[in-house]
């Protein structure tokens, strides 16, 4: 045996795994060479330094910690649509969405009575038919206007875009295409001119 | 570790959480002193043993009583997380792995493992220089172990600080037997040459 095998039993010396027979070779290598004696005299002070080492025990919040994680885990490890079936089945769930729903019935209800709202002596009255502009028969009709203290206010929605009609409104016969350049026709039909009217909202009170 | 453990995993399995608190409170020392003496970092070595217990949790109905020993499925969780850290900061570069040396590290401040020295308990009969000696030399041991490559660390410390036998060794490693040995060997070797000036000589001790 030479001092490289030697040193290959060292941990099978050290924790009597040899056989008999290899022990005596080892022991009798170990008696004549100092270097393999030495080293392992080296080698067995290590591990028993190694024996020596203190444990490490864990801190005083281990478990503290591990049992937060340990909850986070098991959340983690339900599908979704499982915990959204049980958030579903929760009676907060359906006490929240009831408040939220009730809430926003009110804010509707609420926008539109605003909307509606008049207040005063005020005169409403629906408009006749002789105060419409002078249209003729390829009008659409403008949107309802009412009078509110003898002006004519649109009411429309102002939640709807501004309304765009065409009328033709009756000209008089002249000579020549000259026109006011306010109004700017867009086609002239005998005495008639196809104008674009656009139908805008008046604020109401809300301040629309 | 023993029977009890697979005892209470079973009812781990039925659903008792309280037996799970106990298999945490029976092994954690142990895992906690396995990781931490691998990484030389208390923190992270709660950290991941946090991490074992909690993959042990997830994996409860897979773990079949008699298959291995329970000591050897949570030592073998535990290794393959410390190996995946060990791989991780060396991507990230800020500490070291396998044969790459610490001197740089210690260079700039040799404390790798300081904390888990300060958290041994001194012995009472001790004297103040003993203690400083025995301070010193059990930090020498853990800047040696530290600096031992992974494939010789892990055996080393499964064998020598948690006491394990080498057919548990090599059937957390996943390795043969013969090889299991061998490396333990050489582990041992490389550590007698790292601890030379710490070692007693035999005619003081």
């Amino acid at each position: 045996m030479d001092c490289v095998s030697v040193e290959e039993q060292f941990s099978a010396y050290l924790e009597d795994e040899l056989d008999y027979q290899t022990t005596k070779v080892f022991e009798s290598h170990l008696a004549n060479c100092g270097s393999c004696q030495n080293g392992f005299t080296l080698f067995r002070e290590s591990v028993n330094l190694l024996h020596q080492m203190p444990s490490i025990e864990p801190s005083p919040n281990f478990d503290s910690d591990l049992q937060s994680r340990l909850a986070n885990a098991q959340m983690d490890s339900i599908p979704w649509w499982r915990r959204t079936l049980a958030a579903i089945r929760s009676k907060s769930v359906w006490a929240f969405s009831g408040v939220a729903l009730g809430i926003g019935v009110c804010a509707i209800a609420g926008i539109y009575l605003y909307q509606n709202a008049y207040v005063g002596n005020e005169t409403i009255s629906v408009a006749s038919t002789e105060d419409t502009p002078n249209v003729r028969r390829y009008d659409v009709l403008p949107p309802p206007r009412i009078r509110v203290d003898d002006s004519w206010i649109s009411r429309t929605s102002p939640l709807v875009p501004d309304l765009e009609r065409q009328r033709l409104v009756e000209f008089p016969a002249f000579e020549g295409p000259v026109f006011p350049k306010t109004v700017q026709p867009q086609r002239v039909e005998r005495n008639y001119i196809l104008q674009t009217v656009t139908y805008t909202d008046t604020p109401t009170r809300g301040g629309w | 570790m023993s029977d009890l453990d697979d005892e209470l995993m079973q009812r781990c399995q039925q659903g008792d959480t309280e037996a799970f608190d106990l298999i945490v409170r029976r092994n954690r020392a142990p895992l906690v002193n396995f990781i931490g003496r691998f990484l030389g970092d208390q923190n992270s070595a709660e950290d991941l043993a946090q991490e074992t217990f909690i993959r042990m949790f997830k994996a409860a109905n897979r773990y079949r009583t008699g298959a291995a020993k329970f000591s050897t499925w949570m030592y073998h969780i535990a290794a393959n997380l410390c190996k995946n850290e060990l791989r991780n900061r060396g991507r990230r570069g800020n500490f070291f792995i396998d044969n790459v040396s610490v001197e740089e590290h210690l260079g700039k401040d040799n404390s790798v493992g300081e904390d888990l020295i300060a958290t041994a308990p001194a012995h009472a009969s001790l004297q103040p220089e003993n203690q400083l000696v025995q301070k010193e030399r059990q930090q020498a041991v853990q800047n040696a172990i530290s600096k031992l490559p992974e494939r010789y660390r892990l055996p080393l410390i499964l064998r020598d600080l948690q006491d394990r036998c080498y057919e548990e060794i090599s059937k957390i490693l996943n390795l043969p037997l013969g090889t299991t040995k061998s490396r333990i060997n050489r582990a041992r070797l490389m550590l007698r040459d790292k601890l030379k000036d710490f070692v007693e000589e035999p005619w003081t001790a």
